[in-house]
C-alpha cells in the first residue's frame, strides 16, 4: 500500500511539476526610434487642443513626458490658420479660435529630435438639431426625466454623449452630469435620435464628506455632443496588453497621423437651456 | 490566329510524342522476356512486405513489392537468379527456370545476426526518392521520447525538411508548411486529429504500423487534397500462422496487441490499443468535493483475408479518445450579496477520431491488377460547461453551455494498376463527401435556452492517371496528373493537378532527381497549434474563403555506397503558395466566440518558402545514425496584416539540424541518443508602447499604457535546443520464449528551458516606511514546458503455438 501510494505520488510530482521559467536578459524586445503620439480636439464650442509626447520602450513604466518645444500648426481648409500655444501640459489655440462646423482640419507638428507629423484632414460635422424635448418629473425618485429628440448624423448612437449642467437660483450645482448612450439600436430610429436623459432634482453639496446644502434644480444647460468614429476607432483598436502569448496581438492601432500615433477628432456640441 | 493554331499543333504533336515513346518503350519487349510475378511475404507471419527489392541479378531489373506485397518482374530469358532483400530479413537468393507468368510466393525469414538498427526502410533501387523519407519502425521504437511513448510523429521531425511546431506537440511542419497541409492517412483512411493528452502524444500505436512513408515533395497522383506533406501509415495485418501478442506499460500509459490467424493461412486477426494511467491516478486524488476524470485511449482493429492469393480483402478500423471533466462542490459562501448553500461546477472537453475502411485488392494478371477501398473518417471535438448555485432563500441559478465541432469524410478510391516491364500505369477516381460543422453551440441560462448550428457540405470527385517509366538503367520517370472537381453550395472549384519526378543514375552509387508539383487543398484549420489545445476546427472552402494552392519544384542528388551503408543526400526546394488563411489578430479573446469563424480569419494569403536539406546516414552496422540538417525560409504575405508586407511564417526555423545515434553493444544492450536544434519560433513583440496618461480632454479620456504592435512575428524566439538519450535492455529467459524489453528514456537531459511562450513580470516597489513606489522594470521571463524527465518501459511479447 505505501509503495503504491509512493509510485502514484511519483507519477503524479513527474507528470504535474513540468512549467519551468527562466529570466531572459538579452534585449528580446525590438528597439525602435521614439516618435510622437498626438491627442487633439477639435470643437464648436471650444479652442482647438492637442497633447504631445514620445512613445516609449515596450517596457517602459515610466509616466509620459510631455513635450513643449514642438512646432504645432493648425490648418483649416488647407490653410494654415494658427500656431497653437503650449500651455499646461497641452497645445491650445487662442481662446477665440473655436471650430467652425462644415471646415476640415488639420495637424502638422515639428520637433528636432523625431519625424514630423501631420494629420488627416478631418471634418467637423455641424451640431445636432433638436428637434423635441419633454420633462417629466418623478416625486418618489426625486429625479427629472427628460425626453430628447435630434437629428441623427450618421455616426454610431455610441458616439453621443449628452450632458447637462444644473443651476440652482441661478448659480451651478452641479457640472457635466453626463449619460452616453450606450444601446445601439433602440435609440435611433430613421434620422432621429431619441434619448432619455434622467436628471436629479436635488444636489447636496458637501464639505469634507458631510453634507452641509441641499439645494433644488431649476434649470439646467444641456449639451449633445457627437464624436467623430476616429475617436471610438482607437479606442477598439488598443490591444489588450498581452505580451508573449500564443495568438498574434491586436495590431491595426488606429492613427490619423502620419509620422507617429494618434488621434485627430472633432466633438460637435449643440446647446440648449431647460427650465424645471 | 496562326500562332493559336501552331501552339495547338505543337501540343498536340507533344502529347503523341509522348504516347509514342511510352509504347515505343513498352513495344521493345523482346519475345525471350519471361514475366513472373507474386508476393513477398514474412515467414514467421505471413504478413506481406511493403517495400521488398525483387531483383534479377543477370539483367539487374528489379522491382519493389506494393503495400499488398506484390511485385512483377521481367527477366531476360527463363533462367534467372533472383535476390529478395528487405531489412531486418535474410536476403534470399533464388536460381531457376521461371516459366512465362509465374507466380512466386516468397518468405523472407528474420535476421539471425546479432542485432542491427537500420536506420533507413529503403534500398539503392526503387522508385525515385527525392522527397520521400521513411524510418522503421523499429528504429522508432528504440529512440528516446518523452513518457518513454515511442511516437511516429515527433521522431518524424528528426528527419531533414519535417519541423516541430510547439514543444511536446504533434504538429508537424513539413517543408514550411502549416500542420493542416498534411495529408495524413492510416490504411488510406484520412486521419484529421492527430493529438492525445491535448498534444503532447500522437494518436498512432507504433505496434500496430507495419510501415509509414513521408512524401515532402511530388505525390502519387492517388493522394491530393493537401499541399504540404504526405504521412501514409499501413498498420499491420497480424499474424496469419500463431496467435502472439505484446504489452507494454509505460509511465504516460498501458498498451497492448494481440494477432493472430482465425483462419490459418487465409484470415489474420489484429486488435490493439492503449490507454492512459492518468485516469486511474485522477480518480485516486478525486474527492466528495472534487471530482476529475480523464479517459484516454486509442484502439486499432484489422481483419485480412486472402481469398486466394490473387484476391484480398482488409477490414480497418481506428478509434481515438480524450475526455476529460472536472467537478467542484463548493458549500457555503456567498454571490454578490446572496447566502449561498452550494454551488456545483463542472467542465470537459472530449475529443476523438473514428476511421473504417474497407479495402480490396485483386491481382487479374500478372500485368493487371485492381484497387479501391471505401472508407469514413470522423473527428470530432465537444465541450461544455454547467454551473449551479443554490441560495438560502430559495432561489436557484443554473447555466449550461456546450459546443461541439466536427468534421467526417465518406469516399471511396479505386484504380486499377498496370505493370509491364519498364511501364507502371495507375488509373482511377476517388469521390468523397465532406461535412463540416465548424460549431454548434447550445446555451442555457435558467429557462432561456439558444442553440446555434453550423453545417457545410462538400462534394469532391478526383479521377487520377500516375505513370512510371523506366528509362533503360539510367533513368525514371514519374508523370502524374489529378484532375478535381469540389462542389460546395455556393461554388465549385475545379483543379488540374499535374506532378513530375525524373530520377537519374550518375554513377556508382550516385542519383540525382528532379521534381515539380501543383496542387490544392480545399478546407482550412482553425487552432491555436499549442500544447493542450486540440479543439481543431476544420472548414470547407467556399467562394469567401477560398482553396488553398501551393506549387513546388525540387532537385535532389543522393549518393548511397555499394554495400549501402552510408548515404549522403541534399535537396533544395522551392515552393509559393496562395490561399492561405491565417488568424486575425485578435488576442487570446477573440478565439473564445469560433462561431462567427469567417471574422477570425484572413483569407487569400500567399506563401513563399525556399529550403535545403541534408542528411548523412550511416545505415548499417552496430552503430548507426544521421545527421539532418534543414535551412528554409518560409515566409507569409496578408493584405490585411503587417502593412501587408512579407513576414516569417510563425515556424520559420531557419536553421534545424538533428543527430541521431544508435548503438547496438550487445545482443541484450542498445543505446540511443537524439540531439535537435531549431532556430526559435516568431512571436509578435510590439516595437513601442503609448504611455500610460492621465490625460482627459475636457470630458473625453485618452487611454494610454497601449502597445505598439506593428509587425507580425517580429521576434525571433531563443533557440530550441535539447538532448533524449535511451537504453533498452532486451532478453530472453528461453530461446523461444518470449521477449521482454526494459527501456530507459531520458527526456531533456541536460534540462534545457525552451521556450514555450514568454511573459513580463513586474514586482511591486516599496520604500523603507512600506509606501507602495510602483512596480519595477518588467523583466523577461522565457516559460518552458518539459524539463529533465526520466521515463522507464517495459515491453514482454506472447506467443500462443
Amino acid at each position: 500500500m505505501k509503495l503504491k501510494t509512493i509510485l502514484l505520488a511519483g507519477l503524479l510530482i513527474l507528470l504535474t511539476a513540468c512549467e519551468l521559467t527562466r529570466t531572459y536578459d538579452e534585449g528580446i524586445f525590438p528597439e525602435a526610434p521614439p516618435v510622437l503620439v498626438c491627442f487633439a480636439r477639435v470643437e464648436n464650442e471650444r479652442p482647438i487642443s492637442a497633447y504631445l509626447f514620445p512613445t516609449v520602450h515596450a517596457l517602459d513604466t515610466s509616466s509620459v513626458n510631455f513635450v513643449s518645444d514642438a512646432t504645432v500648426e493648425l490648418y483649416k481648409d488647407g490653410q494654415l490658420l494658427e500656431e497653437l500655444q503650449f500651455e499646461n501640459e497641452r497645445y491650445v489655440s487662442a481662446p477665440t479660435t473655436v471650430g467652425v462646423p462644415g471646415s476640415q482640419y488639420q495637424l502638422m507638428v515639428r520637433h528636432n529630435d523625431y519625424p514630423n507629423l501631420v494629420s488627416e484632414s478631418v471634418l467637423l460635422p455641424p451640431p445636432v438639431e433638436v428637434f423635441d424635448y419633454s420633462i417629466n418629473f418623478s416625486d418618489s425618485a426625486s429625479q427629472y426625466s427628460i425626453d430628447l429628440s435630434f437629428s441623427h448624423t450618421g455616426l454610431d448612437a455610441a458616439s453621443y454623449g449628452v450632458l447637462a449642467d444644473l443651476y440652482a437660483d441661478g448659480q451651478l450645482a452641479r457640472d457635466r452630469v453626463r449619460t452616453a448612450i450606450s444601446a445601439a439600436d433602440p435609440f435611433v430610429k430613421g434620422d432621429t435620435v431619441q434619448f432619455n436623459l434622467i436628471l436629479p432634482a436635488q444636489v447636496t453639496r458637501f464639505e469634507d464628506f458631510i453634507p452641509v446644502d441641499t439645494l433644488h434644480v431649476d434649470s439646467a444647460a444641456v449639451s449633445i455632443q457627437s464624436i467623430s468614429d476616429q475617436y471610438y476607432e482607437y479606442f477598439a483598436s488598443r490591444p489588450n496588453g498581452e505580451i508573449g502569448g500564443f495568438f498574434p496581438p491586436q495590431d491595426d492601432l488606429f492613427t490619423n497621423f502620419e509620422g507617429g500615433y494618434g488621434v485627430l477628432f472633432t466633438v460637435s456640441a449643440e446647446r440648449f437651456g431647460v427650465k424645471f | 490566329m496562326p500562332n493559336t493554331f501552331m501552339v495547338l499543333i505543337s501540343r498536340k504533336y507533344i502529347t503523341l510524342f509522348f504516347l509514342y515513346n511510352c509504347f515505343v518503350i513498352l513495344g521493345t519487349a523482346q519475345s525471350d522476356r519471361t514475366l513472373v510475378h507474386g508476393t513477398i511475404k514474412a515467414e514467421k507471419s505471413r504478413e506481406p512486405i511493403i517495400g521488398a527489392v525483387i531483383q534479377d541479378t543477370l539483367s539487374k531489373a528489379y522491382s519493389i513489392s506494393d503495400e499488398y506485397g506484390f511485385f512483377t518482374l521481367s527477366l531476360r530469358g527463363a533462367y534467372s537468379c533472383l535476390q529478395v532483400k528487405y531489412i531486418g530479413y535474410e536476403p534470399q537468393l533464388i536460381c531457376d527456370t521461371f516459366k512465362q507468368g509465374q507466380t512466386l510466393n516468397i518468405e523472407l525469414t528474420t535476421s539471425n545476426f546479432l542485432p542491427e538498427v537500420e536506420v533507413s526502410s529503403y534500398s539503392n533501387l526503387g522508385v525515385p526518392k527525392l522527397g520521400r523519407a521513411s524510418l522503421p519502425i523499429s528504429t522508432l521504437q528504440l529512440l528516446p521520447q518523452l513518457g518513454g511513448e515511442a511516437d511516429l510523429l515527433k521522431t518524424i521531425t528528426l528527419l531533414p525538411g519535417i519541423a516541430q511546431g510547439v514543444e511536446g506537440t504533434t504538429g508537424v511542419l513539413i517543408r514550411g508548411g502549416s500542420p493542416d497541409q498534411n495529408l495524413v492517412l492510416m490504411d488510406g483512411a484520412p486521419v484529421y486529429n492527430l493529438s492525445h493528452f491535448g498534444a503532447y502524444l500522437s494518436v498512432f500505436n507504433t505496434d500496430a504500423i507495419k510501415r509509414f512513408d513521408i512524401y515532402k515533395g511530388s505525390w502519387p497522383a492517388k493522394y491530393g487534397g493537401r499541399l504540404s506533406g504526405l504521412i501514409d501509415i499501413r498498420t499491420r495485418e497480424g499474424n496469419l500462422k500463431n496467435w502472439e501478442g505484446k504489452a507494454t506499460i509505460s509511465p504516460l500509459l498501458g498498451r497492448f496487441l494481440v494477432e493472430g490467424p482465425l483462419k490459418r493461412g487465409k484470415t489474420s486477426f489484429l486488435l490493439s490499443a492503449r490507454s492512459s494511467w492518468l485516469g486511474v491516478l485522477f480518480n485516486a486524488f478525486s474527492g466528495e468535493d472534487f471530482n476529475q476524470r480523464y479517459l484516454m485511449y486509442d484502439l486499432n482493429g484489422k481483419i485480412t483475408h486472402q481469398i486466394n492469393d490473387n484476391h484480398r480483402i482488409y477490414l480497418s478500423y481506428y478509434s481515438s479518445l480524450d475526455d476529460s471533466q472536472v467537478e467542484e462542490v463548493i458549500f457555503g459562501g456567498s454571490l454578490g450579496n446572496q447566502k449561498r448553500i452550494k454551488s456545483e461546477d463542472a467542465i470537459g472537453v472530449k475529443w476523438g477520431n473514428q476511421t473504417a475502411s474497407l479495402r480490396y485488392a485483386t491481382f487479374l494478371s500478372d500485368r493487371w491488377s485492381l484497387q479501391s477501398i471505401i472508407y469514413y473518417t470522423r473527428y470530432r471535438f465537444s465541450g461544455f460547461q454547467r454551473q449551479m448555485n443554490l441560495f438560502a432563500n430559495g432561489l436557484t441559478t443554473a447555466s449550461f453551455n456546450a459546443n461541439e465541432s466536427s468534421n467526417q469524410d465518406f469516399g471511396i478510391r479505386a484504380f486499377a494498376k498496370y505493370t509491364h516491364r519498364n511501364l507502371s500505369l495507375v488509373l482511377g477516381t476517388e469521390q468523397v463527401s465532406q461535412r463540416f460543422n465548424p460549431q454548434s453551440t447550445f446555451q442555457a441560462e435558467n429557462r432561456a435556452s439558444t442553440l446555434l448550428l453550423s453545417d457545410a457540405r462538400a462534394f469532391q470527385q478526383n479521377y487520377f492517371l500516375d505513370m512510371n517509366i523506366r528509362l533503360g538503367k539510367a533513368a525514371d520517370l514519374r508523370f502524374g496528373l489529378r484532375q478535381v472537381a469540389h462542389q460546395t453550395s455556393d461554388t465549385t472549384f475545379f483543379s488540374l493537378e499535374p506532378r513530375l519526378e525524373i530520377q537519374r543514375r550518375l554513377g556508382e552509387g550516385f542519383q540525382a532527381s528532379l521534381s515539380a508539383n501543383y496542387g490544392q487543398q480545399f478546407m482550412h484549420l482553425i487552432t491555436g497549434g499549442n500544447a493542450g489545445q486540440a479543439n481543431e476546427i476544420w472548414l470547407g472552402a467556399t467562394a469567401s474563403a477560398p482553396p488553398q494552392q501551393s506549387k513546388q519544384v525540387a532537385m535532389g542528388l543522393k549518393w548511397l555506397d555499394a554495400r549501402e551503408r552510408y548515404e549522403i543526400s541534399l535537396e533544395a526546394f522551392h515552393r509559393r503558395m496562395s490561399g492561405l488563411t491565417a488568424l486575425k489578430a485578435v488576442g487570446n479573446e477573440g478565439l473564445e466566440d469560433v462561431y462567427r469563424w469567417e471574422e477570425l480569419l484572413e483569407f487569400n494569403g500567399e506563401g513563399r518558402v525556399n529550403g535545403l536539406e541534408l542528411l548523412l546516414r550511416k545505415q548499417k552496422g552496430s552503430f548507426t545514425g544521421w545527421l539532418a540538417y534543414t535551412w528554409s525560409k518560409s515566409q507569409r504575405q496578408f493584405n490585411q496584416i503587417n502593412q501587408g508586407k512579407w513576414f516569417p511564417f510563425r515556424f520559420d526555423r531557419r536553421h534545424d539540424f538533428s543527430a541521431v545515434l544508435l548503438y547496438t553493444l550487445s545482443e541484450k544492450w542498445q543505446f540511443s541518443a537524439t540531439w535537435s536544434y531549431q532556430t526559435g519560433s516568431h512571436i509578435t513583440l510590439p516595437t513601442a508602447k503609448i504611455p500610460k496618461t492621465d490625460i482627459a480632454l475636457e470630458d473625453i479620456f485618452f487611454p494610454g499604457n497601449v502597445h505598439v504592435n506593428d509587425q507580425r512575428n517580429n521576434v525571433t524566439l531563443p533557440s530550441y535546443h535539447r538532448l533524449d538519450l535511451g537504453f533498452t535492455y532486451t532478453w530472453q529467459k528461453k530461446e523461444a520464449g518470449p521477449s521482454h524489453d526494459l527501456s530507459l528514456s531520458i527526456y531533456n537531459a541536460y534540462n534545457r528551458i525552451n521556450p514555450y511562450f514568454i511573459r513580463t513580470e513586474s514586482t511591486p516597489r516599496f520604500n523603507r516606511d512600506g509606501q507602495y513606489l510602483g512596480e519595477s522594470q518588467p523583466e523577461v521571463v522565457i516559460v518552458g514546458l518539459f524539463p529533465f524527465i526520466p521515463s522507464l518501459s517495459y515491453s514482454r511479447t506472447f506467443d500462443w503455438k
